[in-house]
């Protein structure tokens, strides 16, 4: 048997060593060299976030497009999983491999624009006959697929928020469905629906959603911006914010609205019968039809008015972006246009079939987006919003648990601005 | 010294391959054979090279560079050197904040995970029918998905529908508002924690079972109690264990974060915003990547300095049984 550690002792010389070394990085190198953005000419990579059902409408897509255009092949990756699918993007695109086509969150997109990430989509739009047409878009649409004015994104869908109601138990209890043009007031003092049991309680009027992106929406309907204009400052401490969680508190302590921490974990509280109106997005009411069943009816309704007189409805959703790597432009740029195009829109809807898109696979799209979208607040999200976000998630269950909303605002505009 | 040793030992250690002939400064030159084993030994540990320079060392050089830099993951990153040191130290709030949550976890933590782990161990250590099932079960929370586990334990500690304060109010305690207080954030995470110190366990009981019986039987013999056999003999002879532990611990507890990720996302209002997460938060939320590095250096040197610190001082406190016979 030979000696190993003397062997090793004797002859592991620095040179052999730095040889070895040299070939391991030699090897590293020629594994590390990925292009990205496309392996070959007439090569498209595209990068989805999808569920399963979303994913086999785009691969028949897809699979027409390359029917039509023989030369191209359009190489897709779906990963289902929202942070995965996060990391992966930011990931790819600090190693500059990002693909020539990605799905972009609508909450991060100035950001990505911002460094550099994604390609603006106007010129391409100027040279392209019977193109996407921004004028077509709504308000809330606009704002939040453009960045200073540019597109930067084909939006492929999104969500919004909702009131889901328990019809049942407003029947039982006598009382009216919300009217068309009910307010904050009426659901905040939502306490005849308030039922304690064995010393607990155990059920309550309306759940107000702490969604950063959501009750940006509810803030702003009672006139209290998040934002300055130019979305470089968080002024969150601002009085008429104060006021919508102050009146968020007080429905608390009244017990018609749990707090954060006044729903069993675990349980779904709309479908639980816990709560008469459940503030969740549009993407809810999928899961909702089959955890309900028939054990009551419900529905879905706009968002109350707030004190300016508006809904403005908060929206976030996603888009596809032509990525900063794609290594052919124009053919990139031609599928990104077909998937905007009149015919894949009657399998997949895109900006012009509906006030705001959202997915044909959506329960709420029929009856949440088509009466809401002039109630849309025209709001995007700038830079500053992931930062803006951690400051936030860290505060909200204090904000939403009887907290004095003006310590705390001030010190998530603080704690963004620093 | 090779000169010192016996013959024999100096055949072994200078093999015939290895004293092949005279070479530079005096070494000997390789034999062919020996140069053939040399180059086959590199070619075999190759797999762990390029691991070791894909995922630790070029990494960790790259990660240096950066913490020099700000850079946000567009165009290239700009040499602005200590500035992002200076401002963790002196203008960044939620540096010291997460610092803070961070050390009041590892203090708390550490030391009852090494007592629970080494008394929990100590109990599975005794003969009796079905020892083997109370092993596993202690054991099964170690093979459990960190994210599955940290879901449960979010509905264990509701404040109005969890178990723990279920069974608190039997005896008449208020409900503790575990995961929405700065208070109790911690210890509720601490908790959820020792709950898995199964797998510290099993390490624990090697080490106790390689604790030679006849120690036992010469305590025995000399009257030693219970506390005293402990103290004399168990406690020594697994110092070394418990200084692996200790080390493999602190590690891990300083990276702690899927806990807080997962079930407060660093709140209520900063109360378990572990340094890991603030580092995570910075990076892939934030894009602020020259930042982050830095505050990653500065999570390494705290690591390595503690590190060096309990090691350097554990020649006070362990008891090698192989050098005390060397000493003999």
């Amino acid at each position: 048997m030979a000696n190993t550690a003397g062997l090793f002792a004797q002859h592991a010389s620095r040179r052999s060593f730095l040889t070895g070394a040299a070939a391991a990085a030699g090897l590293l190198a020629l594994s590390a060299c990925s292009t990205g953005g496309g392996a070959s000419t007439g090569t498209i990579s595209l990068l989805a976030n999808d569920s399963a059902d979303w994913e086999k409408q785009l691969r028949d897509v897809i699979t027409a497009y390359q029917g039509q255009n023989t030369s191209t092949k359009i190489n897709l990756l779906n990963i289902a999983d929202g942070e995965q699918y996060n990391t992966k993007v930011k990931t790819q695109a600090l190693a500059k491999t990002l693909p020539a086509i990605y799905y972009v969150r609508t909450l991060e997109l100035a950001a990505h624009a911002e460094s550099g990430w994604l390609q603006p989509l106007d010129p391409f739009i100027d040279k392209t006959k019977n193109s996407v047409n921004r004028a077509d878009f709504q308000p809330a649409m606009e704002a939040q697929f453009s960045s200073d004015g540019t597109l930067f994104a084909l939006p492929e869908d999104l969500s919004a928020y909702g009131i889901y109601v328990n019809k049942t138990m407003f029947a039982e209890l006598g009382i009216p469905l919300p009217a068309a043009d009910w307010t904050w007031d009426v659901y905040a003092l939502s306490e005849a629906f308030t039922l304690m049991e064995g010393g607990k309680q155990t059920r309550w009027g309306g759940f107000v959603n702490g969604s950063s992106w959501g009750m940006r929406g509810v803030m702003k309907a009672n006139g209290g911006e998040i934002f300055s204009e130019d979305g470089s400052k968080v002024i969150i401490d601002n009085d008429a914010n104060i006021v919508t969680f102050e009146q968020i508190n007080n429905a608390i302590k009244a017990g018609a609205v749990p707090s954060s921490e006044g729903l069993p974990t675990g349980v779904d509280p709309f479908a639980g019968g816990l709560v008469a109106m459940f503030m969740n997005g549009s993407w809810y009411a999928a899961g909702a039809k089959d955890a309900i069943a028939d054990r009551f009816e419900w529905d879905i309704v706009t968002l109350p008015k707030g004190t300016t007189g508006k809904r403005e409805i908060a929206t976030a959703g996603g888009g596809w972006g032509m990525s900063r790597d794609a290594k052919d432009a124009d053919a990139t740029w031609k599928f990104l246009d077909y998937l905007g195009s009149e015919a894949v829109q009657s399998t997949i809807p895109y900006l012009q079939t509906a006030p705001l898109t959202a997915r044909t696979t959506d329960p709420a799209r029929d009856i949440l987006f088509p009466v809401i979208g002039e109630d849309a607040a025209a709001i995007g999200y700038p830079p500053l919003w992931a930062k803006y976000e951690i400051a936030y998630g860290n505060r909200v269950a204090t904000l939403m648990n009887g907290g004095d909303p003006r310590e705390t605002l001030a010190q998530i505009q603080e704690e963004t601005n620093r | 010294m090779t000169a010192a040793l016996p013959p024999l030992a100096e055949s072994v250690v200078l093999s015939p391959h290895v004293a092949a002939g005279p070479t530079r400064r005096g070494r000997k030159k390789p034999s062919p054979h020996a140069r053939r084993e040399a180059r086959a030994g590199f070619l075999w540990i190759q797999p762990w090279l390029i691991g070791f320079l894909l995922f630790s060392a070029i990494p960790i050089g790259i990660a240096i560079y950066l913490s020099f830099t700000d850079w946000s993951g567009g165009g290239a990153p700009v040499w602005i050197g200590v500035d992002n040191y200076v401002k963790i130290f002196t203008d960044d709030p939620l540096f010291w904040q997460s610092l803070k949550v961070t050390f009041i976890f590892v203090a708390l933590y550490l030391p009852l995970s090494l007592i629970l782990g080494l008394g929990i161990a100590m109990l599975m250590n005794q003969k009796f029918v079905g020892m083997g099932v109370f092993r596993t079960i202690y054991y099964l929370p170690s093979v459990l998905s960190g994210v599955a586990v940290t879901v449960l334990w979010g509905f264990v500690f509701h404040r109005d529908f969890g178990v723990i304060n279920g069974a608190l109010a039997l005896v008449g305690i208020e409900p503790i508002p575990w995961l929405t207080s700065q208070t109790w954030v911690i210890p509720a995470i601490v908790i959820m924690q020792l709950w898995a110190v199964g797998s510290s366990i099993i390490i624990y009981l090697g080490g106790l079972q390689g604790i030679p019986t006849e120690l036992y039987e010469a305590a025995g013999l000399d009257g030693a109690g219970w506390w005293a056999t402990f103290r004399a003999v168990t406690l020594p002879m697994m110092s070394p264990v418990i200084l692996l532990q200790m080390i493999l611990g602190l590690i891990g507890t300083f990276q702690i974060f899927t806990q807080a990720f997962v079930m407060t996302k660093g709140g209520p209002d900063y109360g378990s915003y572990f340094f890991s997460l603030y580092i995570y938060d910075t990076a892939f939320k934030d894009l602020r990547l020259g930042y982050a590095c830095a505050l990653s250096m500065i999570l390494f040197a705290i690591i390595l300095i503690i590190t060096a610190i309990v090691y350097g001082t554990s020649g006070k406190w362990v008891f090698y049984a192989a050098d005390r016979g060397k000493n003999r």
